[in-house]
């Protein structure tokens, strides 16, 4: 009888930045089912501190080759630019990866990651965190189950004035982003968006970006059946970070930080609201733990991860069409750019 | 300024390594870096020593009028005024970087004070929770738009002369809050109801003049069970509570209930009040009672605000209807 490997799994790390420090590190070490064994970071020095804060055993690198032979699944946490290089390095190997959002900045090298892994027998996982929030998986089993009645239209709307800040500063450049608020947290919401409803029919884009990264963007998307939807995403200004669906039966409000509940209105009960939660399994305290359980479990007893490389791809693909049908967000009160243009 | 396709550095201003490199080569610094206090005073102590050794043409400084404390003395409406930030912290720790700026005009690099009002305008966080607690007010509201503070920096940068002084940014005419409200919520087709609240109810409320609680006040807090059981996490301190516990049981129960009456007595129950909380920032800024003048920044450096008053708000109105900030939440 063959045994099964309860072991946990071991880990490399690659990058060792803000969200690795603050997330992914304290999840993997909190996870029985990982051990982390290395950390690896373009500046070892960085890697070096944050084993020291954690009080980690692990190797500390500059290079990820060096480690492969060691360990059982690489996460990559590095600048966006950097995703698919690392990724086809492990891959090559044979090593499963666990990619932070975005997989890559173009759909092409995220087709080729895809295949890559399926020619060496291993797999991506990518790092969606808010798909192992419950209510994520609710809303897409109510919407399977038709329990709203027929959809109208939704809106996602994202705004934090200033918000995460990378150590490297890669999100100020969209050459190593690879966008901007769209890319940064907008693939967030795409990705529930694909997840809950499909590709769209049609979509409109607008931002504000005049070369750099955009700060401000508006999209709108139409489904079969008169069904649409739009998001507002800001990295200039709080916004009410939440999702709405206008249905039949229920106007469904959902805040994007939360984990468990959504909140409906019932049509044919104006001035009362619901909750909703799922009682299949508790809330993980902590998404990123889930996470890094999850990929580690497809380690070790097969199966697809929550988000695989084809699904966390077609973000990917959205972002670069949004991208190439994009118009320039209207700004009435940019006063300076119709004083420029006259003068031109 | 990423929405541009100009290279932005990320810099640590308490690493004054990373500082040094980053500004060798630069014309002009502006500081416009926000923080706690003492990233504030070490950041600003790493640029200037950066400056130092950098000789830039130029630096400016944005300074802010909280130097002037929250309910500023008469004679702060032009920069002759003497500068008195009370105990504000954010006042004092700004009035301290400006010296601290001033010593590097000392050593020779031109250093330009710039004291903005509350900045207004498209992306204004003190815009947004302004409309979102629409009230009155008689003083001047001392609010700048962006982009004429922008140009104040610009106007400091070209301008030759003018150095080691300071300059209040500010409308070029006073105007009050209950004005701007009206103005505001007439572009926004918002109904505006004020509350009247009077500056001397506020005041006591101001950070700086908070009192700091009494003794009676103190030994209520010290023999709560909060701050006792928060104490015990330290195993000496646990001890001495269970000795003062058993102590105190150890009491007539009579005395016991005396003494507890003492401490926790009287319970107050407050009515509701419709009024906003004077603890309140919006309702604290209106306390101000005096319009602190940019003329000096008009004469001296050539300021020429791009937008007038009406302008200004205008493009602030159609930013609120763009952010879909006047949306009522759905009951």
């Amino acid at each position: 009888m063959q045994q099964t490997n309860t072991s946990p799994v071991r880990l490399a790390i690659a990058g060792c930045g803000a969200i690795t420090d603050e997330s992914h590190l304290p999840a993997a070490l909190g996870s029985p089912h990982a051990e982390v064994k290395a950390l690896i970071d373009s500046s070892p020095d960085r890697a070096a501190r944050l084993a020291r804060k954690y009080g980690c055993d692990a190797e500390i690198g500059e290079r990820l080759e060096a480690v492969l032979g060691k360990v059982e699944g690489v996460l990559i946490a590095t600048p966006n630019h950097t995703h698919s290089l690392l990724a086809r390095i492990a891959l090559e190997q044979g090593v499963p990866v666990l990619v932070e959002k975005p997989l890559t900045t173009t759909y092409a090298d995220a087709i080729e990651l895809c295949e890559l892994a399926k020619r060496n027998g291993t797999f991506i996982s990518v790092g969606f965190v808010t798909r192992h929030f419950p209510v994520v998986r609710l809303m897409k089993r109510l919407l399977g189950e038709g329990f709203f009645g027929r959809l109208d239209r939704f809106c996602f709307e994202f705004g934090t004035a200033g918000g995460w800040a990378p150590v490297s500063g890669y999100n100020l450049d969209r050459n190593q982003s690879g966008g901007g608020v769209l890319v940064v947290n907008g693939t967030h919401y795409l990705d529930r968006m694909l997840y809950w409803f499909g590709w769209p029919e049609r979509f409109t884009f607008a931002d504000d970006s005049f070369g750099g990264v955009e700060a401000n963007c508006r999209a709108t998307f139409e489904y079969a059946g008169g069904f649409e939807g739009s998001m507002f995403l800001s990295k200039s200004m709080s916004l009410k970070n939440r999702f709405t669906i206008e249905a039949e039966r229920f106007h469904v409000e959902v805040s994007l930080s939360e984990v468990d509940n959504l909140t409906l209105f019932p049509k044919d009960l104006p001035g009362t609201r619901m909750s909703l939660c799922s009682t299949d399994r508790p809330a993980a305290a902590d998404p990123f733990l889930a996470q890094i359980e999850d990929f580690a479990s497809v380690i070790r007893k097969g199966g697809s991860p929550a988000v695989d490389g084809e699904f966390g791809a077609l973000s990917v693909k959205l972002c670069e069409q949004l991208y190439a049908c994009r118009t320039q967000l209207e700004e009435p009160w940019a006063w300076y750019r119709k004083a420029a243009k006259v003068q031109a | 300024m990423a929405r541009l396709a100009v290279p932005i550095r990320m810099v640590d201003l308490l690493h004054c390594e990373q500082v040094e490199e980053a500004v060798a080569g630069c014309d002009v610094i502006v500081n416009c870096a926000l923080g706690d206090d003492v990233s504030m005073i070490r950041g600003l102590n790493h640029l200037l020593e950066a400056a130092r050794r950098g000789r830039p043409q130029k630096l400016i400084h944005l300074s802010s009028i909280s130097i002037y404390g929250e309910d500023p003395a008469p004679g702060s409406g032009t920069e002759a005024g003497r500068p008195d930030p009370g105990r504000n912290p954010y006042g004092v720790a700004k009035l301290r970087q400006d010296k601290m700026a001033l010593r590097l005009q000392k050593a020779g690099v031109p250093v330009y004070l710039l004291c903005p009002g509350n900045i207004t305008g498209p992306y204004s966080p003190f815009l947004r929770g302004l409309v979102e607690r629409l009230m009155g007010g008689q003083y001047p509201s001392n609010l700048v738009h962006v982009d004429n503070l922008v140009e104040a920096i610009l106007s400091a940068i070209r301008t030759a002369g003018g150095a080691g002084e300071r300059y209040f940014v500010n409308e070029t005419r006073p105007v009050s809050w209950r004005q701007l409200f009206q103005d505001l919520s007439g572009r926004l087709g918002i109904q505006c109801s004020f509350v009247d609240v009077s500056r001397k109810e506020v005041l006591p409320f101001l950070p700086s003049r908070r009192r700091t609680p009494g003794l009676r006040e103190q030994c209520r807090i010290a023999l709560s069970g909060e701050f006792r059981r928060a104490l015990s996490i330290l195993p000496v301190f646990a001890r001495m509570n269970l000795l003062a516990a058993s102590v105190f049981e150890s009491l007539p129960p009579a005395t016991q209930r005396r003494i507890r009456e003492r401490l926790r007595w009287p319970v107050r129950v407050e009515k509701p009040d419709p009024r906003p909380s004077l603890d309140d920032r919006y309702v604290q800024v209106q306390v101000r009672r005096f319009y602190h003048s940019p003329q000096k920044l008009m004469d001296k450096l050539g300021w020429k605000p791009p937008l007038d008053y009406e302008q200004g708000l205008d493009g602030t109105a159609s930013w609120v209807r763009f952010a879909a900030l006047c949306e009522r939440p759905r009951t």
